[in-house]
């Protein structure tokens, strides 16, 4: 799953001396080191993100990483399209969101604000505070849509040619990102004012 | 309402899987990435939870009533059938989409849909703040069960999403049928104004580096954070609105509309099904209430977030010095009178432009207060009166190895 990456011995040293580990992290000390490194060789990636990006290696599916640890110097992500596109979903809901309450000025109007913004503000939170922890291997670009569904029907095809190696740059994440937002987007096309709404 | 809950309801799925993932296969710390997640994922299931039962409510009465179609009078189906089969009443469709296809039974109307909705969000964000408040290890021990946070994103997402309301509120105001009134012109650019300066006061508000910002300094400001964070995005739609509202009473004079008919088309983008039932009068006492309150929690949001990030001592022994307490007192007034306006008066513009008026005193107490502020905390720390912050919360401490850093009071949620 995970590629196997080249072990620079000066990034192993310096992981090794900026945090002296604690006796209940003595036991899994190899693999930390291990799993350190690779998060090292990240950064780069991490940073990039988002712009679309040549396929470098052969996997479906690529776990997520840990972005940083406690103590370490915190990368400012560049600039992420994915998430200024997530973003443009927001507007759409807020503009709505302003017709729930200009046809309903009352106590009913603030109460389905709060029920039908309530949600999909506490997602972008959600989200927010998930990828300021996480990144996948190489961050999911959403305005890569199209190139992803192409992605992903190729990879059905071609993975019955290789044998279950199958191509792209971790294609799972950018589909699962495709649903959440057309999930994101049924919400958002459906706040109507109260009249409509109070209607199953 | 039963699309919108399936929506949620499948975003909520996704953060559980998304969840699940991460405490499985996570690279990197995990076991604290799988604690932490499981703490989140107590939220997301209670979500999920929640926005089941709504969409079984809406489902069950969607479906078995009348199957959907069914929902439709006879004469608004007919109606359909036809818009479908000529090109012309397609037109006439887009004119009055609210109208054809959007009355339903009155008969199934309930709130309890919404009602579960709003549970939901309301009890996650209750268990994090309990979570928050009761349960987290002190004395560093959170550092073992949490994944840091990277809080130059946060910072800068954050950033972006108060930009994207105000967007809205822009949106609100420039997309609304013009007329030639004064009172028009002197609402419209009254609340442009007043946008500019909500947009200036928000990130004067806001600290400009990682080691300034709340969720750096304690788990509970951290929390409480947050919860403004979602007050204030609520309040800046309920600007956003009121703006419009404003705006739009101009229009409804007949005398003044202009390009209505293209507004018609292009300008309802979110449907509505023909406006508000109160009278003139009424409506603009609600309207001005909506700016008062929504302006007012905006202001008290900003308070508290400047609280959050600096901390209550800071804040505090600031306010006991001596301009600091005059200062304190002027926002304070500010934020009761821009509280009260629409108990005076209730014409738009001239509520726009007290709120007009209001914010650019308060810009520039905020000005003066920053300048005090500097200078009161500057010298404290000239004469080593004034120590760290983080030494004061006492939330610093030794992180794993022992050895301190200037990360070591961070704290995510």
């Amino acid at each position: 799953m995970v590629e196997e990456v080249e072990v620079k011995e000066e990034d192993v040293v310096s992981l090794g001396e900026e945090q002296q580990p604690d006796t209940s992290f003595q036991q899994q000390q190899h693999t930390r080191q291990h799993q350190r490194t690779i998060l090292q060789n990240n950064y780069h990636n991490l940073s990039v993100i988002s712009l679309p990006s040549r396929v470098t290696k052969l996997a479906f599916f690529e776990p997520p990483y840990q972005r940083q640890r406690w103590g370490d110097t915190q990368i400012l992500p560049h600039i992420n399209w994915g998430d200024l596109f997530f973003d443009l979903f927001y507007v759409a809901a807020a503009y709505n969101l302003s017709y729930v309450l200009l046809y309903s000025p009352n106590a009913e109007g603030f109460l389905y604000l709060l029920g039908l913004f309530g949600p999909i503000l506490l997602e972008w939170f959600q989200r927010t505070f998930f990828d300021a922890r996480f990144a996948y291997g190489k961050y999911i670009s959403v305005g890569e849509m199209y190139r992803v569904v192409l992605y992903y029907v190729l990879t059905l095809i071609i993975s019955s040619l290789f044998d279950g190696k199958l191509l792209g740059d971790d294609p799972f994440h950018h589909l699962f990102q495709v649903f959440h937002l057309c999930f994101l987007a049924t919400a958002v096309v459906h706040i109507r004012p109260v009249e409509t709404m109070c209607n199953p | 309402m039963f699309g919108y809950s399936i929506g949620v309801l499948f975003i909520a799925l996704c953060n559980i899987y998304r969840s699940i993932e991460i405490m499985f296969k996570v690279v990197g710390d995990e076991a604290a990435a799988k604690t932490s997640e499981r703490k989140y994922l107590v939220g997301y299931i209670l979500q999920f939870i929640c926005y089941l039962a709504s969409s079984c409510v809406t489902g069950v009465a969607l479906f078995q009533n009348n199957e959907f179609d069914g929902l439709y009078t006879t004469t608004d189906r007919q109606d359909g059938q036809r818009n479908m089969m000529s090109i012309s009443n397609v037109c006439s469709r887009i004119l009055s989409t609210q109208q054809r296809d959007l009355v339903y039974d009155s008969t199934f109307k309930t709130d309890t849909p919404i009602i579960l909705c709003l549970i939901g969000w309301i009890l996650s964000v209750c268990i994090l703040l309990l979570r928050s408040f009761f349960f987290e290890e002190k004395d560093g021990g959170h550092k073992k069960y949490n994944v840091p946070m990277n809080i130059e994103y946060i910072l800068h997402r954050f950033g972006e999403l108060t930009m994207l309301l105000l967007g809205e509120s822009v949106l609100s105001v420039l997309i609304v049928e013009t007329t030639r009134t004064l009172e028009y012109h002197v609402t419209f650019y009254a609340g442009i104004v007043s946008l500019i300066l909500m947009q200036y006061m928000h990130f004067k508000y806001q600290p400009h580096s990682a080691d300034e910002h709340a969720f750096r300094r304690s788990v509970k400001c951290g929390a409480i954070f947050y919860v403004f964070c979602i007050i204030h995005a609520f309040s800046l739609i309920g600007v956003g609105t009121a703006y419009k509202m404003m705006l739009q009473e101009y229009s409804q004079n007949e005398k003044y509309r202009i390009r209505r008919l293209i507004s018609l088309v292009s300008r309802k983008l979110a449907g509505g099904t023909g406006g508000v039932e109160y009278s003139s009068a009424e409506l603009r006492q609600r309207v001005a209430n909506m700016f008062c309150i929504s302006m007012a929690t905006s202001w008290l949001c900003l308070e508290g977030m400047y609280i959050c990030h600096y901390g209550t001592n800071k804040y505090l022994s600031f306010v006991r010095c001596k301009w600091g307490k005059c200062i304190d007192f002027i926002r304070l007034c500010l934020i009761v009178i821009i509280a009260t306006i629409s108990q005076y008066v209730t014409e738009p513009e001239r509520v726009t432009l007290i709120g007009l008026a209001l914010l650019c005193v308060a810009v520039a107490t905020n000005e003066i207060g920053d300048y005090l502020w500097n200078k009161e905390f500057n010298k404290q720390n000239e004469n080593k009166h004034w120590q760290d912050e983080t030494n004061e919360s006492g939330v610093e401490e030794s992180d794993l190895s022992g050895k301190k850093t200037k990360h070591d009071a961070e704290y995510c949620i």
